[in-house]
């Protein structure tokens, strides 16, 4: 089994991969390229991005990749799913709540600033949204700016995985906590994945023994921050436009897909009771964990062809 | 060229005799291992006696050496 560890993102990228050593090497090396040119275009640090292109676009069409657009397209399609809980738009009201730089640069500042002048927030959302599919291109109503941060990490860890598995008999791409699992460990039945604690991530709340396909975990504890004397962080409830005041520290979603558990993981963090019932009747294909403010490990939704276990 | 070949047969064995001899000598007079030495017990450390089984189980404390030490696991997901 061979582990390659990077950072991109932000995050710490962990690469598993195991199969004949020099073929494992050449998908290690592709996969890690990849999820770095992944970051470089999705990202809304940098104003060279296609992200930032699309998002000066806003008003007019704008012919992007068929990455740029493939992402979009499942960020809409996850908003509709969860009734705009998970939405994309919201850009403005975190840069509002301080997070204008990349976390590793807030971190360093150790606080981040007040926004010169409060950002508009605009009356058209997500919804609004124009895509072509003929001529792969998008259009944002004037105004709107988004954020691909989370999806676009759980879309690149899944075609990463992809990516690997084409060199290997088994592999796992962990993106700061977007994970996409193929295959099966060497002499196991099941990979070993372990649940952060949220109020002390050195240690796990739990070990999720799981078959093949996605985990994501959101967090209001992971991307956090003062601005002046408030504490903030990045979990932004796109009713309120602030920070979201959640009944749980994570919550952890377990899906066929990277973007499914992603956008639900959000999206069941944000969620009020009555909300996260709904959500859980819609789909219950997920399954969905959380952890409440004194630590305890909670089932919200079990899927009935449940492919995991935790001890 | 007989009479080379009985000089250099010559020389080869009383080499190896004369080589014999002087390892002989030589490790006949080197200090022997292993020689007591009164001054050297004076650096031994000097240890606690170990506990026994019954005051290690009686104390709270002695747990530490039953725990299991945590895994860390390579894969974990912990929220973004």
């Amino acid at each position: 089994m061979q582990i390659e560890n990077f950072r991109a993102m932000n995050s710490q990228m962990v690469l598993v991969a195991e199969g004949e050593a020099s073929q494992v090497r050449f998908g290690l090396a592709a996969a890690q390229e990849f999820m770095e040119a992944g970051e470089k275009r999705f990202t809304r640090f940098s104003e060279y991005s296609e992200l930032a292109r699309l998002n000066r676009s806003a008003g007019s069409w704008f012919a992007a990749s068929a990455d740029l657009f493939d992402v979009v397209r499942e960020a809409q399609a996850h908003f509709h799913r969860t009734h705009g809980l998970f939405d994309p738009s919201i850009l403005p009201d975190l840069q509002n709540a301080g997070y204008v730089h990349s976390m590793d640069e807030i971190r360093r500042i150790g606080s981040a600033p007040r926004p010169a002048r409060p950002f508009q927030k605009f009356a058209s959302g997500f919804e609004s949204v124009e895509l072509n599919e003929n001529t792969r291109s998008i259009r944002l109503p004037e105004g709107l700016q988004i954020d691909l941060g989370g999806i676009a990490k759980g879309w690149i860890a899944e075609r990463a995985a992809r990516l690997l598995s084409r060199y290997t008999s088994s592999c796992a791409v962990n993106a700061g906590g977007d994970m996409f699992l193929i295959g099966r460990p060497p002499g196991k039945d099941c990979w070993e994945v372990g649940l952060e604690d949220p109020r002390d991530p050195q240690t796990d709340i739990s070990v999720l023994l799981l078959q093949e396909g996605a985990v994501a975990t959101s967090s209001v504890v992971k991307r956090a921050w003062k601005q002046g004397q408030l504490s903030r962080h990045h979990l932004i409830d796109p009713r309120t436009g602030e920070p979201a005041n959640t009944l749980w520290l994570s919550v952890t979603v377990l899906a066929a897909h990277a973007v499914t558990a992603e956008s639900f993981a959000k999206a069941f963090l944000i969620a009020d009771e009555n909300e996260a019932r709904q959500l859980g009747r819609q789909n219950p294909e997920l399954t969905v964990l959380a952890v409440d403010k004194a630590g305890n490990l909670i089932s919200l939704v079990q899927a009935r062809e449940s492919s995991y276990v935790h001890d | 060229m007989k009479i080379w070949k009985s000089i250099i047969r010559i020389w080869f064995t009383l080499a190896s005799l004369g080589s014999f001899f002087l390892g002989w000598i030589v490790l006949a007079h080197a200090p022997k291992p292993n020689q007591f030495n009164p001054a050297s017990l004076a650096s031994m450390p000097k240890l606690d006696p170990v506990p026994s089984v019954d005051q290690i189980m009686n104390e709270g404390q002695s747990q530490s050496f039953f725990r299991a030490s945590p895994r860390r696991l390579v894969l974990r997901s912990g929220g973004s």
